[in-house]
């Protein structure tokens, strides 16, 4: 049985020795197939692959490693892949890849590097570490990226080279607009002396157009200088003190003209809190809003336009400024309101060719206002209106502000406002009771009589009167009449009127005291219904008590609104005037000649606080157009020649002329001011006198 | 000629300066020519009306050069010396170039 047992044993372990031939066999095949597959993955793959020991020897590389590198197999395995590495680079990356093998890190690196052919070439080197029996290694991949990186330095020097370009551009932009805007400077200014000439109708018409159409072209290069100076980072914003009270009322006075005959009701509102002197850009600031309310009499047919002014945050050093300009016009869609901020976007292609502008406006307001840390948006509904906001953060002024204070003649006393808009009895009321003046306010002309009877009645009599003129029910013609013709002691009475036309004689014949223009000037009520009240009841001390009081105020507040009549043949005199004075905060109005300088004044007589009068003009001298004025019955107005002390005796036959002063050429300046102040402000502290127009009794704005 | 200087003086910007005085060479270009022609016809009174025109121009922005010269003439032809005129012309001609070859 040994032996079967034995046999049967033996087949047992020959099954077994089988089986685990055919395992064997099998395994065999299996590493075949991965060695296989490896070796395949391994040479079509687009990475080259190495693999080095801890020692730093090279294991393996693939053909694309050998590819790449421009090696054969030998050579790859006995040169560490960083001996490749351009020489000025192959410091640093062999630090960093003995610092990653150090301490079992990742390596990661692009890489420059020249092949033993000389061919240049950038790799992307990825290595990490292999942990196994044999210790550790690191297996990593060697990507060819030679064209990325090419095209990455492209791209970056076609963006160097595109930024370059729009600033070059903006600069060209920027230096275009001042090259053209110096002959068109000579084409109105040459056009203004052509329309000085003798021209007949058609010739004259034509004169006009191009005038027109110069300045409509000027405008539009300004706005693209602006614009420019903007993108190319060239524009300044200064730092100076202005009251942005007075700068509110000057825009609306440059937007009431435009308002002209439609029935609208233009409104200031300023907040009690806003300070009469912030520290900013007055004249980008007046730009943003100018903008922005420039667009309003366009839109709007009726209703009304406001501008309000409101102080909303405030720092130590600063204070944040928001404005708010709304109209009842037709209202901007709203998928339009982000998009009019753009540069040379308008709500509707269509809307610039019946409105005309450059769609540029709005944009120059974002790009300012951003300058000032704040923001421009828009609100509307549409044919219900729109609103602009503008905020900015402005300085708090250093100098000392001059105070509001109430002047006392006007403390405690009765006033009666008639106006049948609410929002203008709304800010009258403000602004009088602020005044510390008894108010009270009535809707319409006919409830006007009543109320003064029954003040009278009560021992409270009203001291003055403000009544819009355009009332529904009852005119503020009729009511004066009724007042005056009923009331033993009537009131003093001012008309207010949105009306540019001046009417002050018909005003003046129904018993009008005063007359002011809307929106109503703060300084300007003030100085108006403070001389009526005490018109005879004031000592001279008083007076000069309440002078100084407000001097300052109403000097600033004067220059503003200051407005000179210059009269100059010459282009470059009259630009250098304008520019002058312009810069000082006058307002300037530019006479080719004498003949023209007569004509214009005698056109808008309550306008000008002072002429400039040059000597030398064709057509009519300056000595001839000054007797011509003074001999017309314009007595009041200081004439101020400007003389080039050509002949001895100039400046008598001036004074001859019925001239006031003279400067002398060249211009001073310092002088210029010294006259202005010497015939517009101290001859005449309050500074109101020109309200009361020529030769009439009644005051006048 | 520093113009930012020049402008300075004037209370007035660079560029803005740089305007003035561009309208200054243009419109001081007519002056000057029609003030040739009449010293070449010996017209007097108008040689006079000319150079008194730039002298007031260019004094204004501060060019002293050209106002003197022009101021010169201007006395000559009320002196009625226009025989003196050529040395004074030719200065202010000189002068003249000399803006109009900065500011183009």
């Amino acid at each position: 049985m040994t032996s079967k047992s034995t046999l049967l044993e033996l087949v047992k372990r020959v099954k077994e020795l089988e089986i685990e031939q055919e395992k064997t066999r099998s395994a065999q095949a299996a590493l075949k197939e991965s060695e296989e597959r490896f070796r395949l993955i391994s040479e079509t793959i687009h990475f080259g692959v190495f693999e080095i020991d801890a020692n730093g020897n090279c294991l393996y590389t693939n053909t694309r490693y050998q590819e790449i590198f421009g090696t054969n197999l030998v050579q790859s395995l006995t040169t560490h892949w960083y001996e490749y590495v351009a020489v000025e680079d192959r410091p640093g990356i062999r630090a960093q890849w003995h610092a990653s093998a150090g301490d079992l890190k990742t390596f990661s690196a692009d890489c420059p590097i020249v092949t033993p052919g000389g061919k240049h070439r950038w790799v992307h080197v990825h290595a990490s570490p292999v942990f196994s029996d044999s210790g550790a290694r690191y297996t990593g991949t060697v990507e060819d990226i030679t064209s990325r990186k090419k095209n990455e330095q492209e791209l970056k020097m076609a963006k160097e080279a595109a930024e370059l370009a729009s600033h070059a551009k903006s600069q060209f932009l920027a230096n275009m607009s001042h090259e053209i805007r110096t002959p068109m400077n000579g084409i109105i200014g040459f056009t203004d002396l052509l329309l000085e000439t003798p021209l007949d109708d058609i010739q004259s018409d034509y004169t006009q157009t191009i005038k027109r159409s110069g300045e409509a072209l000027l405008l539009l290069i300004n706005d693209i200088l602006d614009f420019s100076k903007i993108e190319s980072g060239e524009l300044e914003v200064e730092c100076i003190d202005f009251d942005p009270e007075l700068l509110i009322y000057d825009v609306c006075e440059i937007v009431r003209p435009r308002v002209g005959a439609k029935p609208i009701e233009l409104l200031c509102r300023i907040a009690d809190d806003v300070p009469s002197l912030v520290n900013g850009d007055p004249l980008r600031y007046r730009q943003v809003i100018t903008n922005l309310v420039g667009n309003a009499p366009k839109f709007t047919q009726q209703g009304e336009i406001s501008i309000a002014l409101e102080l909303v945050d405030e720092t130590d050093g600063r204070l944040k400024l928001h404005a708010i300009i709304s109209d009842t016009g037709i209202g901007i869609p709203a998928d339009k309101l982000e998009t009019i901020f753009e540069p040379f976007q308008q709500a509707d292609g269509s809307t610039s060719r019946k409105y005309g502008g450059t769609g540029l406006g709005l944009s120059i307001c974002k790009q300012l206002a951003a300058m000032m840390g704040g923001d421009t948006w828009a609100e509307s509904r549409m044919e219900q209106g729109s609103a602009f906001h503008f905020t900015a953060w402005l300085g708090k002024s250093a100098g000392q502000a001059p105070p509001r204070v109430p002047p006392e003649a006007l403390v405690n006393r009765s006033i009666l406002v008639a106006d049948d808009h609410a929002g203008t009895r709304k800010i009258l009321h403000q602004l009088l009771t602020a005044l510390h003046m008894r108010v009270i306010c009535v809707d319409s002309g006919a409830k006007v009589l009543p109320r003064l009877e029954n003040a009278q009645d009560r021992g409270e009599p009203v001291d003055i009167c403000l009544i819009d003129l355009n009332m529904p029910d009852m005119n503020g013609y009729q009511v004066a009449q009724t007042v005056t013709a009923n009331l033993p002691h009537p009131p003093k009475l001012i008309a207010l009127s949105s009306a540019l036309e001046r009417i002050a004689a018909k005003c003046e014949a129904v018993g009008f005291h005063g007359f002011q223009t809307k929106p109503v000037r703060r300084e300007r009520l003030v100085q108006m219904m403070g001389r009526l009240l005490s018109e005879g009841a004031k000592t001279v001390s008083e007076d000069a008590k309440h002078k100084m009081h407000t001097q300052y105020t109403v000097r600033e507040a004067m220059k503003h609104t200051v407005s000179i009549l210059l009269a100059e043949d010459n282009p470059v005199n009259q630009k250098l005037a304008v520019l002058m004075l312009g810069k000082a905060g006058y307002q300037v109005d530019v006479a080719a000649n004498g003949r023209q300088a007569v004509e214009k004044y005698r056109a808008a007589s309550d306008k000008y606080d002072l002429i400039f009068m040059d000597v030398q003009m064709p057509e009519m001298d300056g000595k001839q157009a000054a007797r011509e004025l003074r001999s017309q019955g314009f007595h009041r107005v200081p004439i101020v020649a400007m003389t080039a002390h050509a002949m001895k005796g100039d400046r008598e036959m001036c004074i001859e002329a019925g001239m006031n002063d003279y400067v002398t050429k060249p211009i001073k300046r310092e002088r210029v001011f010294d006259i202005i102040a010497k015939y517009v402000f101290n001859q005449n502290p309050s500074g109101f006198l020109r309200q009361q127009g020529e030769g009439r009794g009644m005051d006048m704005q | 000629m520093d113009f930012r200087a020049l402008g300075a003086n004037l209370g007035l910007a660079e560029d803005e300066y740089r305007e003035l005085i561009e309208l200054f060479v243009e419109s001081g270009g007519l002056d000057f020519k029609n003030l040739e022609q009449a010293l070449a016809t010996g017209d007097a009174e108008q040689v006079m009306r000319c150079a008194h025109t730039l002298k007031g121009a260019s004094g204004n922005l501060g060019l002293t050069d050209v106002s003197a010269a022009a101021g010169r003439l201007e006395r000559d032809a009320m002196n009625n010396r226009l025989d003196h005129a050529g040395q004074a012309l030719q200065t202010l001609k000189d002068s003249f170039d000399a803006i109009q070859a900065q500011v183009q």
